[in-house]
Parts: C-alpha cells; sequence; structure tokens
C-alpha cells in the first residue's frame, strides 16, 4: 500500500497532472467562497470537462476542487460570520467572534492549520484502515445507522450547555422541516401547504445562510462600525498555527471522528462539523468560552472537516457507496473513465485509489501554503467599515441562498430563518441543532423506514442498538447534570445562545 | 413560556395535519411531532418555574430579552439601525424580483452607498460595478442560471 502511494504521489507533480491538480485548486477556490456555489455544483459543472483526460488526471482536477472548496469555505464564515460553504457554518460561532475580537489571523491560521491537519490524519487513516474497514462498516445496518444519526444529533442539542432542553427541542424542529415536501416513499405533499416551490422540502443552503450571516449582518449593521475594531491584531496567523499543535489532542480526536462519520453514508460535512463542536464544548474545561471566540472552537470542526473527506473517499471506493453528494459525482467520474467502484479498487486499481488520497493531500497542502501566503491581506477585510461592506453581503447572501437550487423562494426563505436566526440568539435558543436535524431527517427516516420495513421492532434488540440507544441517554443525561452544576462566572454566555 | 407555547401549536398542528396521510408517509413526521409536543411542553414547565424563582435585573432571563443594543448604541438607535437593515433587505430582494439579478444588485448597492452609508461617487460605482462583473461573471462563466427581472422579462 506505501509503495503504491509513494507511487501516486510521485505521478502528481509529472505534467499534466499537476496542471490539472492546479486547474481544481483555482476553480475551488473561487466557488469555495460563495454560499450555494459549493463543490457539487463545482464538480458537476466540472465533470464533462473530464471526459477526455486520463482517469487520475481527471480525479486530480475533481479532487483538488472538492478539498479547497472544503478548505476556503471557512474563510468567509470567520471574517464576515457568512458560512461560504454549508460546511463551514460550525466556524461563525467562535471563528467569527474572533474576527470582531481582532483576532481574525489567528483564527485563520488556525483554521487553515488544522485542516491541513486533519486532511493528512484522514489521509493516514485512510491508509491505515483500508485493510479493516470492510468488517466494520458492514456490521452496521439501518437500524445501527439510524441510532447513529439519533446519538449525533441528542450530542449536538446537549450543546447548548445550560440549555440541553432547547437544543433538543430545536433538533426535534430540523428533523420535523426535513419532513416537509415529498414523502419519498408515497410521494404524498407533506406540509406543502399547496405551494408548488415546497414540494422538494426546504434547503440546506438558505437555512444555514440564513440562520447564521443574518443575525451576524444585523450585529454588524447596529453596531455600524467594521466587523473588528481592534487594530492590534491583523497578525496572529502563527499564533493559530501554534494554537493547533497546542491543542493537539483535540485536533487529532476532530480528525478522527470526522474520518468516522465521513465512511457513515449521508452523514458529511454539516454532522462532521457540529458533532466535533459538541465534543470539543462538553470536554472543554471550561465551555463559558464556546461562542464567544474560542479557539477550540475553530479548531475543531476545521480539522473534522478536511479529515472526513478521506472517509467519503474510501466507501465510495471500496463499497461503491457515496456518502454525500460530491462523492456521488465522483462515482460517476469513476464510471465514465470505466472504473467500477468496490473491493477491485483496493487491489486492481489500487494505484487511482492512492492517487485520490494523494490529491487528497497535497491540495490541501497547496491551498494552504497560498492562504498563509496573504492571510494577513485577507484579514484585512474585517477592518472595512460595515456601510461599504453591507451591500456586498447582502449580494452574497441572496446569491447563496438562490444558487443551490436556483429558486427566488429560496431566498424568502433565507430571510425567514434569518430571522428565526435573530430570535434564537436573542432569546437563547442554540442554532446548530436546527440545522443538524434538518441534515439528518431525511436520512433518519429512511433509516426508519427501512429498519421497521425489515425487521418489525426486533431492530431495538440488536447489539450495537442498544449500545447507541444507551450513548444517547448517557449522553442526555451527562449534558442535564452538567446543567445542574453551580454555575460558573459569567456562565450566561454566547453558548447558550449558539 | 409563549415560545414554547408557539412550539407546542407548531407541533400539533404538524400531528393533526399528518393524521389523513399512508402510514409509511406518517410514521416519522408523526414520531417526531409527538417528541417535540413532549418537549415543548416541558420547556414550558421549565420556563414557568424559571419565571416564577427570584431574580436580579441582570438575570439570564433578563438579559436575553434585553434590546439588541451594544454599550455603544444606545437601544433607540439600535432598534432604528434594525428597521433600517430589515428594509434595506426587502429592497434588494425587489430589486432582484423586478430587474434582475445583475442590474438588482448593481442598482442596490449603488442607493445603499448613496443613501445609507453617503459614500462618494467614487467608491460607489466602483463596488456598483465589481458587484455587477462578478454576478455577469456568474452567469456567464459558471452557468449560474439567475432568474430574468419580472419587468425586464415582460417585453419578451
Amino acid at each position: 500500500v506505501l509503495e503504491a502511494f509513494a507511487a501516486a504521489l510521485g505521478a502528481l507533480f509529472t505534467w499534466p497532472t499537476f496542471g490539472y491538480l492546479t486547474a481544481g485548486l483555482a476553480i475551488g477556490f473561487v466557488v469555495g467562497i460563495l454560499p450555494g456555489l459549493g463543490a457539487p455544483t463545482a464538480m458537476a459543472l466540472m465533470l464533462p470537462f473530464t471526459f477526455g483526460i486520463p482517469p487520475v488526471d481527471a480525479f486530480a482536477l475533481l479532487v483538488a476542487m472538492l478539498s479547497v472548496t472544503t478548505m476556503v469555505g471557512d474563510i468567509t464564515a470567520i471574517l464576515v460570520g457568512v458560512p461560504g460553504e454549508v460546511t463551514a457554518a460550525a466556524l461563525v460561532l467562535d471563528g467569527h467572534p474572533l474576527a470582531k475580537k481582532g483576532e481574525a489571523g489567528r483564527a485563520l491560521g488556525a483554521a487553515l492549520m488544522s485542516s491541513l491537519v486533519g486532511a493528512v490524519i484522514g489521509g493516514a487513516a485512510l491508509l491505515a484502515l483500508i485493510p479493516v474497514v470492510t468488517p466494520i462498516v458492514l456490521a452496521f445496518g439501518s437500524p445501527e445507522f439510524l441510532l447513529l444519526t439519533i446519538l449525533g444529533l441528542t450530542f449536538v442539542g446537549s450543546l447548548g450547555g445550560g440549555t440541553p432542553l432547547r437544543g433538543l427541542i430545536a433538533g426535534a424542529a430540523g428533523l420535523l422541516l426535513a419532513t416537509v415536501g415529498l414523502d419519498p416513499q408515497t410521494g404524498i405533499q407533506r406540509y406543502t401547504y399547496g405551494m408548488l416551490n415546497l414540494w422538494d422540502g426546504v434547503g440546506l443552503v438558505p437555512v444555514a445562510v440564513g440562520l447564521f450571516a443574518i443575525p451576524e449582518m444585523l450585529d454588524l449593521a447596529i453596531k455600524g462600525t467594521s466587523i473588528s475594531t481592534t487594530r492590534t491584531a491583523v497578525g496572529g496567523v502563527t499564533d493559530g498555527v501554534r494554537d493547533t499543535f497546542r491543542h493537539w489532542r483535540l485536533t487529532a480526536v476532530s480528525s478522527v471522528i470526522g474520518t468516522f462519520i465521513g465512511l457513515i453514508p449521508g452523514l458529511g460535512g454539516p454532522v462532521a462539523q457540529f458533532v466535533v463542536y459538541g465534543q470539543a464544548a462538553q470536554t472543554a474545561k471550561d465551555p463559558s468560552r464556546f461562542g464567544k471566540g474560542a479557539i477550540e472552537g475553530v479548531l475543531a470542526p476545521s480539522a473534522a472537516m478536511n479529515s472526513k473527506e478521506a472517509g467519503n473517499i474510501l466507501t465510495a471506493v471500496a463499497f461503491g457507496v457515496p456518502s454525500t453528494v460530491t462523492m456521488a459525482i465522483l462515482l460517476g467520474a469513476f464510471l465514465i473513465h470505466g472504473i467500477a467502484p468496490g473491493p477491485a479498487m483496493l487491489t486492481r486499481n489500487l494505484d487511482v485509489t492512492m492517487s485520490l488520497i494523494a490529491v487528497l493531500i497535497v491540495a490541501h497542502i497547496i491551498m494552504a501554503a497560498f492562504c498563509f501566503a496573504f492571510l494577513k491581506q485577507i484579514a484585512k477585510l474585517t477592518f472595512v467599515r460595515a456601510g461599504l461592506l453591507m451591500p456586498l453581503l447582502i449580494t452574497f447572501v441572496f446569491i447563496g441562498a438562490f444558487a443551490e437550487r436556483n429558486s427566488l423562494f429560496d431566498v424568502l426563505i433565507t430571510l425567514g430563518f434569518g430571522l428565526l436566526g435573530v430570535g434564537m440568539v436573542r432569546f437563547g435558543w442554540p442554532r446548530p441543532p436546527l440545522v443538524l436535524g434538518l441534515v439528518l431527517g431525511g436520512l433518519a427516516e429512511n433509516y426508519l423506514f427501512i429498519s421497521t420495513s425489515r425487521y418489525g421492532f426486533d431492530w431495538l434488540t440488536r447489539p450495537i442498538v442498544i449500545v447507541l440507544i444507551a450513548l444517547t441517554f448517557a449522553s442526555i443525561t451527562f449534558a442535564v447534570l452538567r446543567n445542574r452544576r453551580p454555575p460558573l462566572a459569567n456562565e450566561h454566555s454566547e453558548l447558550k445562545r449558539t | 413560556v409563549l415560545i414554547a407555547a408557539g412550539i407546542a401549536f407548531v407541533a400539533t398542528l404538524a400531528l393533526v395535519t399528518s393524521l389523513g396521510w399512508d402510514e409509511r408517509a406518517r410514521l416519522f413526521p408523526q414520531t417526531i411531532a409527538i417528541a417535540l409536543l413532549v418537549l415543548a411542553v416541558a420547556e414550558g414547565i421549565s420556563s414557568a418555574r424559571a419565571s416564577r424563582a427570584p431574580r436580579g435585573d441582570d438575570s439570564p432571563a433578563t438579559q436575553e430579552m434585553a434590546p439588541k443594543a451594544t454599550p455603544e448604541v444606545p437601544p433607540e438607535i439600535a432598534t432604528r439601525r434594525e428597521a433600517v437593515f430589515v428594509a434595506w433587505l426587502l429592497v434588494f430582494l425587489m430589486a432582484i424580483w423586478l430587474i434582475g439579478f445583475e442590474l438588482g444588485f448593481a442598482l442596490g448597492t449603488v442607493a445603499y452607498l448613496r443613501i445609507t452609508a453617503r459614500e462618494g461617487w467614487r467608491a460607489t460605482v466602483l463596488l456598483a460595478a465589481a458587484t455587477f462583473g462578478a454576478v455577469w461573471a456568474l452567469e456567464n462563466v459558471l452557468h449560474v442560471s439567475f432568474a430574468p427581472g419580472l419587468l425586464l422579462d415582460l417585453p419578451r
């Protein structure tokens, strides 16, 4: 495996493969910065251009694009509070407060370095897991996946710290929101109230952008100043890099969790970021710092977001099961190039698999180097006065909301959820569980349907299911008990509001 | 308590709406709606208990309800700026709906920068041109299909 990896790495730096990789990075950078125009759009657009080129070059282009969109989505989330990708929404919670305090450079440095570390750990985990992953993944069926989604939701639901009940309510509301639209089994309209625009359900991008970006923009409009009023610390990039290694255990654990979440079909970036954020908040000595600019709240999601790509790739290549939309498109690229996903990808076509891992790692290293070179200039965006920034942010948010499904109705949804987001922030309701519920709703329903159809209610007695149920209750109990502890100084924190 | 009551109402509505659906279509929404209803009732009880407990003016609940003012911005100015921000969101929405994305965003930018931000013409024209160019590039290079403006589409 290592020999094949070394060969793939060498091949990557030959012409024209490296040229395709660079083109992928450039396209991914532009697309990743815009909310709504994510990796799936970019990959779908570029797929036809790969028809006539060799498979390794095609994957260099596509995987580099995929890697970099995840990475640069962090930049706008931190600087202006608008997640460039839905998968960067968790970074708004602590990254943007850091930018407001004049520590944008530190937050960006931490995000980029932990992204890089996450990608490398994810790639290494992928290499290590290839021989042993088959029995692990095959031990999980629909009942176990259903419980995993519920566990993830309760875990993040209890993220509210002082308000676990509100977190669970927000998560349940998100699950209910996910049922809007045509029922996948029967085709019945659910909660559409005769509106054609709701037949396809409520889009994730409009909801996430509305919930997270609009409250930040309103905050900026009220202040009327630049995002950061502290002019002292445009630098701090190296501090952010040091933070990654100072909190090495958190970065490593988040990366490993991200890789495992990436292995589970359907879960992906939106889930991984909040689960590791919850894990970081739950295990922190002083969780009250979260939501107010805790660097750990930047490190954990960034690491997991990039390590999960390795897990995604593994399930796609080894089982032919795409865990995300982007992986489905990548699978399409495999088939177009005459490569059948499956066990052969770990034997006969090992060179292709290894080239995917090599691209994943190299693309992150190149993009991190590029971003570090210009980070101080990028961070200066936080000193642009609100008056100049506001029309650009409005344009940014509206285009993001529109672009996912080319629908003006989605812009209205964004405004509606923006209003809801402002209310949730003001009245102390956590927003991440709502988004997570929306992400997991469709999956959870599908798993519930398959589980009950296949096993009746006997699926509740499966050993792994029982363990996961126990873990779910333990997660809720832990959050409730933690809530009953005497309050820390200044415990009424942004954590409650995020 | 009012918010909890609102959520309980939504959960009940979701439950009632789903009653006539096929069993397969209603299993999941009903399960979630019942859970949401129970959680909302629990939250209502918890909030009611908390509101009866004695507390000072700086209690968390009071802080949560406070106007969105910062130490530098008095509440009345904060409220006015809030209203202006919401109005501009609606102006931009109307602009792109009526005259399309390219022109709508460009003209919206000009209007915002001149009326609210009171920027000079140079910065205004530069930013509006940049916005127009970016939207044009998205449409023509990345092939994002923006909706045509209602007014501009009428002659067709």
